[in-house]
């Protein structure tokens, strides 16, 4: 399948989709961003899918007093504490950003805490990854129980030799251990299918053809005005089921798929600290593709929706591997803060979300 | 491949633009090495905190290390310290096994400019194995600073009676 049938931009559709029984899932900092938008927009979800995340302003764990400003404390907390601790006790503290999720979502800028109770989370982390380690993904489990989150709507594996990526059974895909662009390895399953059958329960096999559309969008009139802190492609994509095309679906559930850094479609390699503009992009659109979230996502009704950020290394944002910000890099103003409601990738997101629920 | 232009276009208009734009591009980052400077101080001076809070912290530390659970994970950091060198120092004897096995290949030119190619290739692979030998090294103290602020600042804050 191609990625777009006709080769046509669209404007994202409406569906009538459901307003709160929708999901998220993501790897890496799609996963950091998977668990801020759970938490920010928790009315809209009924679960979330975290590969190799970690925990809600994770990088608000140290500030050390003194002359470090706050953003560099952020960045420093997401390379040292959020992805590389040097040990389990230097990792993210739980109880700590437990605390933090409750004030502000009693500052009134994230969704209400309880919304969590019931929702359903699919926790994963390789015992191989070097890029966020284990120690930290342990943390989001932990954060999530503090929570409410009951044990046994949790799944959480470590037991998988994998490394930092997403599962598939795609032969062509890199070998189960390695930590390597495009992060997408064999390890013989379809993770994304694990996701959504623990989110959603008993679901369909997957289609063997796709019998659906994959369209290609225009993201920047979710922008408006926050493009230039948004880090965001201009291009989206969304899977839409063949029945639900057909509107005989009565409010399908919506999924978003956040991919990781170095996966948007539009991804550029930075050599020697310049996008390497002359070359085509290496993976193109290979997460939206080749993941198995659209084989599902077809036989069981589900709109998948791929929002795509990409790099941006201008002095101002700092983010030249195209990742979801997690650190603060698109902070507009102190009212919209990046994990925020208001925050601009969330809000952008959400906003495509709502259209597809209109 | 170059991102750099590699040929001047003739035409004398395509000249001009070209030296206009490098003027403008000149006098737009006429202020960037102050810039530049400041950057450096701070980070600098960023280090430098961490330094000095983390002299501060030590030493009220030194007080507890007869605690065998502080005693343990001061012993844990260290070895994950020497687990990370450890680490580099083979990346460091497999990225020069690699420049080793292209030098042997340069002999299979068949041009002058594919052996001045190989030879390019070789000397830009040489400096990116010092250079992310380098980061990664700058990374590991800069990582050893954050995480023994942090755990030693937890470590501190639990003598604090709990408010």
């Amino acid at each position: 399948m191609v990625a777009n049938a006709n080769g046509k931009i669209v404007q994202l559709g409406s569906y009538k989709a459901s307003k709160q029984d929708n999901s998220i899932s993501g790897l890496s900092s799609g996963a950091f961003m998977t668990v801020q938008l759970h938490l920010a927009r928790s009315a809209s979800f009924a679960g979330a899918g975290i590969i190799a995340g970690g925990p809600f302003r994770c990088a608000e764990t140290y500030q050390p007093s003194g002359l470090v400003t706050p953003e560099d404390s952020r960045i420093e907390n997401s390379l040292y504490i959020c992805m590389n601790p040097l040990t389990p006790q230097t990792g993210p503290d739980a109880r700590r950003l437990v605390a933090m999720a409750r004030d502000t979502a009693e500052a009134g800028l994230i969704d209400d805490i309880a919304n969590l109770a019931d929702d359903r989370l699919y926790i994963f982390t390789g015992s191989e990854d070097d890029v966020v380690y284990s120690d930290v993904v342990a943390r989001t489990r932990q954060f999530y129980e503090m929570l409410g989150v009951p044990q046994q709507n949790i799944t959480y594996r470590d037991d998988l030799p994998a490394g930092h990526s997403i599962i598939t059974d795609n032969p062509e895909d890199s070998d189960l251990e390695l930590n390597q662009p495009p992060y997408i390895n064999n390890g013989g399953f379809m993770q994304s299918h694990d996701i959504l059958r623990h989110i959603y329960g008993d679901l369909k096999a997957p289609a063997e053809q796709l019998t659906g559309k994959l369209l290609c969008f225009d993201q920047r009139e979710f922008l408006g005005t926050d493009a230039p802190w948004a880090s965001m492609s201009h291009y989206g994509y969304a899977y839409i089921p063949s029945r639900v095309l057909a509107g005989s679906v009565k409010e399908p559930r919506v999924h978003i798929a956040l991919h990781g850094c170095k996966q948007g479609y539009n991804y550029t390699d930075y050599v020697n600290g310049r996008a390497d503009t002359a070359n085509q992009p290496p993976y193109g659109n290979r997460y939206i593709t080749t993941t198995g979230y659209n084989h599902i996502a077809e036989s069981n009704d589900i709109i998948v929706l791929y929002p795509q950020a990409e790099g941006t290394d201008n002095g101002q944002i700092q983010n030249p591997d195209g990742c979801w910000d997690w650190w603060g890099y698109s902070n507009k103003d102190e009212n919209s803060p990046y994990y925020s409601r208001d925050a601009v990738q969330i809000k952008a997101i959400h906003a495509m979300l709502d259209r597809l629920c209109a | 491949m170059s991102k750099f232009p590699i040929s001047v276009g003739s035409n004398s208009i395509e000249k001009k633009e070209g030296v206009v734009a490098a003027t403008m591009a000149l006098a737009s980052n006429t202020m960037a090495p102050l810039a530049h400077a400041m950057t450096a101080q701070r980070l600098v001076q960023k280090d430098a905190t961490h330094l000095v809070n983390n002299g501060a912290m030590t030493m009220a530390l030194a007080a507890k290390l007869w605690d065998p659970v502080v005693w343990s994970e001061w012993t844990q950091l260290q070895a994950a310290i020497v687990q990370r060198l450890y680490t580099q120092n083979q990346d460091w004897h497999k990225g020069c096994a690699i420049l080793v096995e292209d030098y042997g290949q340069l002999r299979q030119a068949n041009t002058m400019s594919k052996l001045m190619e190989k030879q390019g290739n070789l000397i830009s692979q040489s400096a990116a194995l010092m250079t992310s030998q380098t980061t990664n090294f700058v990374a590991l103290l800069e990582n050893v600073d954050v995480d023994f602020g942090y755990w030693a600042s937890q470590k501190l804050q639990q003598d604090q009676p709990a408010r």
